[in-house]
């Protein structure tokens, strides 16, 4: 399907820059010489220049940090040295990923006033080892409690599909900068949807890894017991090639699991090879004739011809937000009592709320997170991946209060991530597809097995390549 | 397009015992002098206009937190993070 024809041509593209290519494709251009590093890097600062002011992605520019990468690169192929599988490709961060030099701001006014980071964040520095340069921070809803990607500190990033539409949060700029073609790929960090609410908005693949599977360290937390951090790119293969380079073991984080590295791209090519897919019933079973259509599109280009329950999801939904509303107060309240003012007012009246809670039903809600996680895991043994709507609705204008579902009037702020939440909170990974409407886009998750990525990657490659899955490029209305 | 269903049975916790009393939906006016007293015992520095929005976000987290209040779990439940030395 075709969106609504352009009224403002700023943020189309031409064949010649590098705008719309792959990570893939640029590295693949730098590998056999077609393209210098720096011109690749200077094309995405042009762009970011050009663009960004629309859609209010970035926050910060890393460009001397960026030029010198490339040079370094750009010298050492010319010197015969051995080309990395990211060589080349930019990239950039939501900004609550530590950046050498910068202040961690996690989308907030507050940590402005912190001193600047000593050390990249690990996934950084796992990428930049495979060749990627990083050309910036990303505008993010303050301190990720967020699913819109408004911010009153930098201003709402804008969805690259209509500029007056949400891209959905926290991972906001992640999601627009992507979308709207300033680099081929950026990370976002997903506690309760983080990535795959605004991937579903804004038409992105979108990968939350299993838990404890890539290392937070060195990323300004929000629910320790929920954050996640992961890619978000415009095709399956970029996922793939961006999560194999950062896998690994990280004692830095004492989340990350003990695991070696396991590649998906070499096997990502093996189809769907008599994976048995099904669909989310019940609780997941959404009203709203977006995520309908596409469910059912994913669902018959799988031949997934059977519902499955995911048992007590509105229950693990409440024990999501409760743990979350406690320990992101636990962490905020120093600043609470010596700088409410300076808090963003929607999340700071819920950051105090949090505080409140008694600790009894919070433990509860992690006894009760236990009985959830063994009754999901054993669906497990009767499929190898399960289909749920990303986002009730596609997304919603910036500044909208409520959204309809059904013959419910929901508030918006809090009910984005109704559809995510219940699988995060037990830390399974999912990866989100864009399918393709008028006018606007939105996601399907796939959900699977712990520490089985693969499978997820798998099958949204499958999908891409039959064409039910893809990233649009935006054709922007100025409204 | 129709999809069979999948049915499930679903067992609760073994040796559950059902919630003696389950936290139920508090009243706006209750959720107001909880916040107050929250306020207070945190030596939070909160200003009068911002107070009713506190009340309405503690509701919201009452109401999910009664879910999981009414849901029989074993005396022997292990929360999910565990500790080990």
């Amino acid at each position: 399907m075709k969106a609504s024809p352009p009224r403002c041509s700023v943020l189309e593209t031409t064949a010649f820059d590098f705008a719309w290519m792959t990570a893939g494709e640029i590295a693949a251009a730098f590998a056999s010489g077609r393209a210098k590093a720096a011109s690749i890097v200077e094309s995405a600062f042009a762009r970011i220049r050009a663009r960004d002011p629309l859609i209010n992605s970035f926050t910060a520019l890393t460009e001397e940090r960026a030029r010198l990468r490339a040079q370094a690169l750009d010298d050492a192929k010319a010197r015969g040295k051995g080309v990395p599988p990211l060589a080349g490709v930019p990239f950039a961060v939501k900004n609550l990923f530590d950046i050498t030099g910068l202040p961690t701001v996690a989308g907030s006014k507050i940590n402005r006033d912190f001193p600047p980071a000593a050390r990249d964040a690990t996934l950084i520095e796992r990428l930049e080892a495979a060749g990627a340069i990083l050309v910036g921070a990303l505008n993010m809803g303050e301190y990720a409690y967020d699913f819109t990607g408004e911010n009153v500190h930098d201003g709402p990033a804008r969805n690259p599909h209509d500029l007056a539409r949400m891209t959905g949060g926290s991972s906001s700029g992640s999601a627009a900068a992507v979308a709207g073609g300033l680099v081929p790929f950026a990370l976002g960090s997903d506690t309760n949807g983080s990535i795959r609410v605004p991937s579903s908005l804004c038409g992105l693949f979108g990968l939350k890894p299993t838990y404890g599977r890539l290392s937070r360290a060195r990323t300004f937390p929000f629910s320790a017991s929920f954050d996640h951090v992961g890619p978000m790119a415009r095709s399956a293969r970029d996922l793939a090639i961006v999560y194999d380079a950062m896998q690994g073991y990280d004692p830095d984080d004492p989340v990350c699991a003990e695991r070696g590295i396991e590649p998906v791209t070499p096997i990502l090519d093996r189809g769907l090879d008599g994976l048995r897919v099904a669909v989310a019933g019940g609780y997941f079973k959404c009203r709203a004739a977006e995520p309908v259509y596409a469910i059912d599109r994913i669902a018959a280009a799988l031949g997934a011809n059977r519902d499955i329950e995911i048992p007590e999801a509105e229950r693990a939904r409440s024990a999501a937000y409760i743990i979350t509303a406690s320990e992101a107060a636990s962490l905020h309240l120093p600043r609470l009592r010596t700088r409410a003012k300076d808090f963003d007012p929607a999340t700071r009246d819920r950051l105090i709320a949090g505080a409140m809670l008694p600790a009894s039903l919070v433990t509860k809600a992690q006894k009760f997170r236990r009985w959830y996680q063994r009754e999901v895991l054993k669906l497990f043994a009767e499929v190898d991946a399960v289909l749920a709507p990303a986002s009730p609705c596609p997304a919603p204008l910036i500044g909208q209060q409520t959204f309809k579902l059904g013959d419910s009037e929901l508030p918006v702020r809090a009910n984005l991530g109704i559809y995510t939440q219940p699988i995060s909170f037990i830390g399974l990974p999912v990866v989100v597809v864009p399918v393709p409407q008028s006018p606007l886009p939105i996601g399907v998750q796939i959900i699977a097995a712990p520490w089985r990525e693969d499978v997820a990657l798998r099958i949204a490659h499958a999908l891409e390549r039959q064409g039910v899955a893809a990233a649009q490029q935006p054709t922007v209305r100025e409204d | 397009m129709s999809r069979k269903p999948l049915i499930r049975k679903m067992k609760s916790a073994r040796r559950a015992r059902p919630p003696a009393r389950p936290v139920r939906n508090r009243k706006p006016d209750d959720m107001s002098a909880l916040a107050a007293a929250g306020i207070k015992a945190l030596a939070l520095p909160v200003e009068p206009s911002w107070h009713a929005a506190i009340a309405f976000n503690l509701q919201l987290l009452f109401k999910h937190a009664a879910l999981i209040d009414a849901f029989a779990l074993a005396d022997e439940s292990e929360p999910a993070p565990v500790f080990r030395a």
